[in-house]
């Protein structure tokens, strides 16, 4: 704050960051780097972070019976094209982009008129649907996984697409931010579409949703990145059906026959699956920060 | 206000409000119905058992081991990861250059997704051939063991030290000793975690008035110390009631790293609640006990968020 | 005895220099107000003098020992800021005791819970409740002491910043702008109270205002500030009869001097609208500016003098003791204001043409350059 601080204790400030910072990053270079090497180079703890890339031979290809010769391969390619060889990896992708994106969709369908409807109509029993949200946010959905599993179960419902997003539809956190949002939006605005003859549907969605945009953003961001990294619930409701796999589901099958070898290609994996929401959130920081920032300040 | 639009509210709340009932409320009463009775699923039919599966939750040792285990993760993760999260911040906010860089590589953890980071730390932190043991071992007999065996502290046995030892006998098994597990699955949480926390909290303190901190020092705050109390603290209040109460509804509800490393062993050492509700309820089809499991952490949360409201209104002269 | 002397102070933001050498000598226990629009420099000249601000070259001397590396807790002066900068989760009296426990409390007696085990910490304690209580009772908020800042009005507010700010008796108090927050009415009723604590405290006062009647009303002595510069320091009654800039008599007065197009001639002799005024010992010739101030325009017509402007009234302006008549002179786009009683403007509607006069004697003439130019009688 005096603008004045000794450069020791700049830099021993510095050393700190940097310290944690090569913590932070540990797992990363890991994955990164596993995701590149020779099983051999990986057990040995060897050849840097990029691997020597020296041809590896492919034992099962060999196992298979053909000959060694044919059975070369470059470790990263090899990793890589063992990941989306060895399991449907790209319809994972497609699944977790499909949920992901439903969900949203549904819960911005559901929660913004009624996020609307408590911050500017007048209606008989507004208080009590406004407590019913401010009680239903006590409310964490993993925790009653049970009870909505089984009533999905009972309606012959698990292992579907439908399992996997009806819970998330409705979303009380949403409809409180868009809330507290709009209640700073002015009346006159509305009161403004009104006289110009705007039904109450499309003052919200053409008047409240783009004025809503960077609290729909932030609540954008909260949503997926909690869905398409989600484990927990798709892990209870699809048991079987490995073409409604996303993502975790995916990589975690991997996991299950995991014996040293493997290591390579699970860390290609993970490393395809971890990579869109570190490239968007790189790319658009600011707007992720601002956010989380946004949606911190209850 | 428009005639038509004590309908239109209606309409507008209908979907809403039926589903909350239906995929909020309705689970919580099924909940609490069943725990109550044995219900399996595919079972045609149930029996009532009165208390028995809170009998059990409070007497069998498996259960309290739960209780311990995930009470053990909350306390081991809340604190660190908010003062690491604090730390981080205020450090960040101080430093003149880079700050944002930091800031970036501080919240990958944050977007990526933690089965995955958790497979990648089991195999970091595996006891052979992990990076970490690796290279603990390859520090041995070095100038590193000499250093990190604090021999050279007078009155320390370097020999006797943690890592001494380690380089003698073996490194940890970090997920398989029960002595260790659980300090590793909350080092996952809260490497996880910080990020977020120092997120918010950076964003508690651009909202500091900046003429505060120079009242403070006029004061005669010279030390940094007086100043974080004075100023700091009181002023990132708000920040950190909502900070603890999120990490520990968080962290309460971990899962992913106990499922896919330790099955919330060893010896239930990470025997964690959400582990405990999928292990009987999912695996075992234990719906019973599964229900009462999910009734006293749904009483966790409700109590936990009650304290936080009280604190909030407590602090609503801050404005 | 605590003067302070300012020599040189030089100060840039990046390639903007905002102080370009201000020298001052500020007397024990006197009234100095900075004055100057904004962007000035004068808020940054403060709090160089606060230690809040880093200076690029000077000096500053606070009872001729150096202060340049002396950290602005130490420098023993206490400020009162334009938000007040009340710690806003603590109560009043905690308010005000701040600076007189991290003065008088070591780290340890401070320090949670732990500082209870020290005996003299209550001794402490008490001494400091005591000035706390006798200050707040000096300043009416004795019955404000249990509460919270964001339970109080502006102007409560206010006294709570001064008497956090009076407890540790400092060396000098720097105000910045301290009444920009309050509405008018209490502006003007604080003033007065201002100027009567700083009689009663005998301590100095440096105070930061852009309000040029602050300045006038309170101070002892005033420094008009401009563009980095200190343009004219002295009495508030110098500066506003004798401005030696022409940038200082435009800001100082209210409503503003009128400036009207003049000339000089090879003798000397200054003119505005082809009217002679006076006669100077300038003798350049060229374009100058002759300055009056609404009060020294007398309206006329004012007997046969020849020596008087046509002036076509546009806008009359009531305020009650006094009427201010605006218009211009010969058909020219420079607005000119006229002060005149109430009686005389009763007579006088919008769109007459009448006549107007400068009291010779109280007429300035400024340079290209904006220097003041004497005039002499003649």
């Amino acid at each position: 704050m005096m603008g004045q601080t000794a450069p020791m204790r700049e830099a021993a400030k510095h050393a700190i960051l940097i310290l944690g910072a090569l913590i932070v990053i540990i797992p990363f270079y890991v994955m990164v780097s596993y995701s590149l090497k020779s099983p051999r180079e990986i057990e040995s703890n060897t050849g840097g972070f990029f691997g020597a890339q020296a041809p590896m031979v492919d034992e099962y290809c060999v196992k298979v019976g053909n000959p060694k010769e044919d059975c070369l391969e470059t470790p990263v390619i090899f990793n890589y094209s063992q990941a989306i060889k060895k399991a449907p990896l790209f319809r994972y992708l497609l699944n977790g982009v499909i949920v992901t994106a439903s969900i949203f969709l549904l819960q911005v369908l559901i929660a913004l008129p009624c996020a609307y409807a408590l911050s500017k109509l007048r209606f008989w029993g507004r208080e009590f649907v406004f407590s019913l949200v401010m009680f239903c946010l006590l409310i964490p959905v993993h925790a009653i996984a049970l009870p909505i599993y089984i009533m999905l179960a009972k309606i012959g419902l698990t292992n579907t697409y439908a399992s996997l997003v009806i819970p998330w539809t409705i979303s009380v956190f949403g409809i409180f931010l868009m809330r507290q949002f709009f209640m700073t939006v002015p009346d006159d605005l509305i009161d403004a579409a009104r006289m110009d003859g705007m039904s109450e549907f499309s003052i919200v969605w053409k008047v409240m949703l783009p004025t809503a945009i960077p609290a729909l953003l932030a609540f954008a961001i909260f949503s997926v990145v909690a869905h398409w990294n989600d484990y927990f619930w798709p892990r209870i409701v699809i048991t079987g059906d490995r073409d409604l796999y996303t993502p975790p589901l995916g990589l975690r099958e991997f996991q299950g026959d995991a014996d040293g070898s493997m290591w390579g290609p699970m860390m290609a994996t993970a490393t395809i699956i971890v990579t869109p929401l570190l490239v968007v959130f790189m790319l658009a920081q600011r707007r992720f920060i601002e956010g989380i920032t946004l949606t911190g300040m209850k | 206000m428009a005639v038509s639009s004590k309908n239109t509210g209606f309409w507008f709340v209908a979907p809403a409000v039926s589903l909350m009932f239906l995929l909020l409320i309705a689970p919580v009463l099924v909940a609490a119905f069943l725990s109550f009775t044995d219900y399996s699923l595919g079972n045609q039919g149930f029996s009532w058992v009165g208390l028995e599966n809170y009998i059990k939750m409070f007497s069998r040792s498996t259960y309290s081991k739960m209780i311990s285990a995930s009470v053990t993760y909350v306390l081991l993760v809340v604190p660190l990861s908010i003062g690491l999260g604090l730390g981080a911040a205020l450090l960040i906010n101080s430093v003149r250059h880079f700050g944002d860089f930091y800031k970036t590589i501080y919240f990958l953890p944050v977007m990526a997704a933690l089965l995955a980071m958790a497979i990648v730390w089991e195999f970091t932190l595996h006891p052979t051939i992990g990076l970490v043991n690796e290279t603990l071992a390859d520090g041995c007999g070095a100038w590193t063991e000499t250093v990190f065996s604090f021999g050279w502290i007078p009155g320390i046995d370097g020999g006797q030290s943690w890592y001494s030892k380690g380089c003698q006998d073996s490194f940890p098994l970090w997920f398989g000793d029960k002595s260790y597990s659980m300090g590793t699955v909350a080092f996952i949480g809260i490497w996880q975690a910080f990020g977020f926390n120092m997120v918010l909290y950076l964003a508690g303190l651009t909202s500091v008035p900046r003429e505060l901190y120079q009242a403070a020092e006029m004061d005669g705050a010279y030390r940094a110390w007086d100043r974080f109390r004075l100023v700091t603290w009181p002023m990132l209040g708000p920040t950190t009631v909502f900070v603890v109460t999120i990490t520990t509804i968080r962290s309460f509800q971990v899962f992913d790293t106990v499922e896919a490393i330790t099955h919330g062993g060893p010896s239930k050492s990470t025997y964690v609640m959400m582990y405990a509700i999928y292990e009987k309820g999912i695996q075992q089809n234990l719906m019973g006990i599964g229900s009462a499991i999910t009734l006293v952490f749904l009483v966790f949360v409700l109590l936990l968020t009650l304290v936080q409201r009280y604190f909030v209104e407590r602090k609503v002269h801050y404005a | 005895m605590a003067d302070i002397k300012l020599s040189d102070i030089q100060k840039s933001y990046g390639d903007i220099p905002v102080l370009k050498g201000v020298d001052l000598q500020i007397a024990d226990g006197e009234f100095l107000t900075l004055v100057g629009p904004s962007g000035c420099g004068k808020s940054t000249l403060l709090r160089i003098i606060a230690g809040l601000e880093a200076l690029d070259q000077g000096e500053v001397l606070i009872g001729g020992r150096s202060m340049n590396d002396v950290r602005a807790s130490q420098r023993d002066l206490a400020m009162v800021f334009q938000s007040y900068a009340l710690y806003p989760h603590l109560s009043v009296q905690q308010n005000m005791e701040t600076p007189l426990r991290l003065r008088d409390m070591s780290f340890w007696e401070r320090f949670p819970v732990l500082g209870h085990l020290f005996p003299s910490r209550r001794l402490k304690t008490v001494s400091i409740q005591e000035i706390v209580n006798e200050t707040a009772t000096t300043l009416k908020i004795d019955h404000l002491l249990e509460r919270k800042p964001g339970q109080l009005s502006g102007g409560q507010r206010q006294r709570v910043a001064l008497g956090r700010a009076m407890v540790r008796k400092p060396v000098a108090f720097l105000m910045d702008e301290p009444l920009s927050n309050l509405d008018a009415a209490l502006r003007v009723h604080m003033r007065a109270e201002l100027a009567e604590l700083h009689r009663s405290l005998k301590t100095t006062f440096i105070y930061v205002t852009h309000d040029q009647a602050e300045a006038l009303t309170m101070s002892d002595r005033m420094a008009v500030m401009m563009e980095g510069n200190v343009l004219q320091f002295g009495t508030p009654d110098d500066i506003y009869k004798d401005p030696r800039d022409k940038r200082v008599a435009a800001f100082v007065g209210s409503p503003k001097m009128n400036f009207l197009p003049g000339e000089i001639d090879v003798q000397g002799r200054v003119s505005a609208y082809g009217i002679p005024i006076h006669k100077s010992n300038h003798t350049e010739k060229g374009p100058i500016e002759i300055g009056v101030r609404p009060e020294h325009l007398e309206v006329g017509p004012v007997g046969r003098n020849a020596n008087q402007w046509p002036f076509t009234v546009t806008h009359k302006e009531n305020l009650g003791s006094d009427f201010f008549l605006h218009g211009h002179i010969n058909g020219s786009d420079q607005r000119i204001v006229a002060r005149a009683t109430p009686e005389k403007a009763q007579q006088i509607s919008i769109g007459a043409e009448i006549k107007v006069q400068a009291n010779p004697a109280m007429t300035m003439a400024f340079a290209a350059d904006n220097r003041r130019i004497e005039l002499v009688e003649g």
